[in-house]
């Protein structure tokens, strides 16, 4: 008895010592969530000629992203590019909370080192200094290592700003459609042509490790799947059966890929081991299994089946083969594609007859609609869950947008030519 | 003729009361007015004297009353015989030692009244003090706790909080202050475990930059209150 009393003591005693330390302090429970305020002051060149303004396309990267705002650079009154040389107070009047200063110098053999810091203007104080270096090729390469440095220390996010799209473009000619399977930057710059052909060319899928493609192309008169490397552009077919062969999707491990074959007379998931080369039938039901996505922990699919009578989303164990209906409000969702944080799942949902890109939270069960346009198709999302990119109309042409996964931002990537539609938004690069 | 008779009476009765009421309103109207102008004067004069006198009043009697009782006393010695006056002297010396000793037992219960009336004055003086005290230090508590609503307000105002911020997460900071109100230092007292949202804490407090309210303070109240402020922050309105 006596102990279970010292014991209620000490416990009381606790309570009241911490409910005097909570009275002490001030809580702040909500917030003002506006983008951070960030000059970057244009890079020191030291005489370097370059066709790229770094530090425009370190603005650009920090301003797309929604979480950013940044002071032009008219309004500001020195151009320094060492700490030292900064005097805060005349950027503090400029209403800035960080400023981005930097200078680059070269260490032969065609090398260019930069130096950057990321200076805190409110606090006065030096965040970090960085150093980053490359030839004249990767100057857009450094640019967005140095968004992803910058992005990182002040949203605590990782930047997703050094990764790249694949996307399809169609482009009519002489009354007959040339199609052409595309990488970019993720800004959309620097496009590649991996594939061209008078046949569509559909559902292009990242390796895992960033270095190759998957894609079915209809150059053989009917879909098949190839994977081809980007560095090499070698490329190989992967699959030739009759009907349907689509929606290849590689598994976090990079030896497996999910598909939809028809074969056997509907749809179905597959696995195929690109190292045996065999396949495994994953599902069996006389509705369309389509659209296979994998979960991070390689041992579960997400896939889109009418099953249920409209287009759902559900589960799939691979090693039980027990599927599990995940989407339930609205009479149509698919292309899910889920976000790194295995619970984020970017999809295509239909309520009142419009079709939008939403995101469903698979733990809250929560269904957000982040766009309003009727056409919008393909979600894929980015390696660090923050934005999604998405294929929809301007005017009657097909252009790539991108969203905010909270619906904060919105953006349309620089117009190519022709229609542009499937973009696949790559892994982190390194 | 009988009802001529009566008629008559009545028209002589009537005549001579018109005549007894218009005499006696001629002749009594105006020595009533004087009657009463006179009196008031006489009752303002004594008003006027009583109430400053009536304490005096009330103590001389208590010093006269025995003085009387002497006189009578000292009437009677010679009027009656040598033992009957020596008796009695005797009997009066009794029961002035006794009215003596009554006086002094009086006077004894009167000091300690006193002193007891005193002891519980001083008594409430203590309490009223120590309410007033307690009232202070309300009143010091609802005026701190109004400057600190308003640092947490403008806390709020400038807390922006990174992407990576989370429901959970709570960073708890020290602010220094000077007596303008301005923030000159912030340190960390407990880390959130993420960067980010540490410095978006910090961020919030230099942007804050300084609270001129504080200007107004009472200069002991700031230095024992808000020389350093402790804040802990904890987005609850955040969706994750």
């Amino acid at each position: 008895m006596s102990r279970i009393n010292r014991i209620c003591i000490a416990f009381l005693l606790v309570a009241a010592s911490s409910s005097a330390w909570s009275e002490l302090v001030i809580r702040v429970t909500q917030g003002n969530d506006q983008p951070t305020i960030i000059a970057v002051a244009p890079i020191a060149l030291n005489g370097i000629q370059i066709k790229e303004d770094i530090g425009s396309i370190v603005e650009a990267d920090l301003k797309r992203s929604g979480l950013f705002s940044t002071i032009p650079r008219r309004d500001m009154l020195a151009f320094p590019s060492v700490a030292s040389d900064v005097y805060y107070r005349d950027w503090r009047m400029l209403g800035t909370e960080y400023l981005v200063v930097g200078a680059m110098i070269p260490i032969g053999e065609g090398r260019y080192q930069l130096d950057f810091s990321l200076l805190n203007v409110t606090a006065q104080k030096t965040e970090f200094n960085h150093r980053v270096s490359g030839t004249k090729n990767q100057m857009r390469d450094l640019a967005h290592l140095i968004s992803d440095k910058i992005y990182q220390e002040i949203t605590g996010i990782r930047g997703a700003f050094s990764t790249r799209l694949a996307y399809v473009t169609a482009n009519r000619k002489n009354g007959k459609y040339i199609y052409r399977l595309n990488v970019s930057d993720a800004d959309g710059a620097r496009e590649k042509l991996m594939l061209e052909s008078p046949e569509p060319i559909m559902s292009p899928s990242w390796a895992p490790n960033g270095k190759e493609l998957a894609y079915v192309s209809f150059e053989t008169g009917r879909p098949a799947i190839f994977r081809q490397n980007l560095v090499t552009a070698t490329r190989q077919q992967l699959t030739n059966f009759t009907g349907l062969n689509g929606a290849p999707s590689w598994s976090p491990d990079g030896t497996k890929m999910a598909l939809v074959l028809s074969k056997d007379g509907n749809p179905e998931i597959y696995m195929l081991d690109l190292v045996s080369k065999k396949f495994t039938r994953l599902t069996r039901h006389f509705a369309i299994d389509t659209e296979p996505t994998w979960m991070p922990d390689g041992k579960h699919l997400l896939f889109t089946s009418d099953r249920g009578g409209t287009p759902q989303i559900y589960k799939l164990n691979i090693a039980s083969k027990a599927t599990e209906r995940l989407t339930f409000r609205g009479n149509y969702n698919a292309r899910a594609s889920l976000a790194p944080d295995g619970r984020t799942l970017a999809l295509i949902h239909r309520s009142s007859d419009t079709f939008h890109v939403a995101s469903f939270d698979l733990v809250t069960g929560r269904m957000i609609e982040l766009t309003q346009t009727r056409l919008d198709e393909s979600p894929t999302v980015a390696p660090n869950g923050a934005m999604l990119m998405y294929a929809t109309k301007q005017g009657d042409r097909g252009v790539l947008a991108a969203v905010s996964l909270d619906a904060g931002v919105r953006y349309v990537l620089p117009a190519k030519s022709g229609d542009v539609r499937e973009p696949a938004w790559s892994p982190f690069l390194r | 003729m009988s009802t001529f008779l009566s008629y008559a009476s009545a028209i002589l009765v009537s005549i001579a009361v018109h005549v007894l009421v218009v005499g006696g309103l001629l002749i009594n109207w105006q020595p009533e007015s004087k009657r009463v102008m006179i009196q008031p004067q006489f009752i303002e004069a004594k008003l006027v004297e009583l109430t400053p006198k009536k304490k005096p009043v009330v103590k001389k009697p208590a010093v006269k009353k025995p003085a009387k009782p002497k006189v009578d006393l000292a009437k009677k010695k010679r009027e009656a015989d040598r033992l009957r006056a020596a008796e009695k002297k005797k009997a009066a010396a009794l029961k002035k030692k006794k009215e003596q000793e009554l006086k002094a037992k009086e006077r004894e219960e009167k000091r300690l009244a006193d002193l007891e009336r005193q002891r519980v004055e001083t008594e409430f003086a203590e309490t009223l003090a120590q309410e007033q005290a307690q009232l202070n230090a309300k009143e010091e508590d609802r005026i701190a706790n109004s400057f600190r609503q308003l640092i947490q307000q403008r806390l709020s105002e400038n807390w922006s909080r990174p992407p990576s911020a989370r429901r959970d997460m709570e960073a708890v900071i020290r602010i220094r202050l000077v007596p303008t109100g301005r923030v000159v230092g912030v340190t960390i007292l407990q880390s959130s475990g993420d960067i980010a949202f540490d410095r978006s804490v910090e961020q919030a407090a230099f942007k804050a930059e300084q609270f001129v309210e504080l200007q107004k303070m009472d200069a002991d109240l700031f230095e024992r209150r808000f020389r350093q402020v402790d804040v802990a922050f904890s987005p609850q309105d955040l969706r994750l």
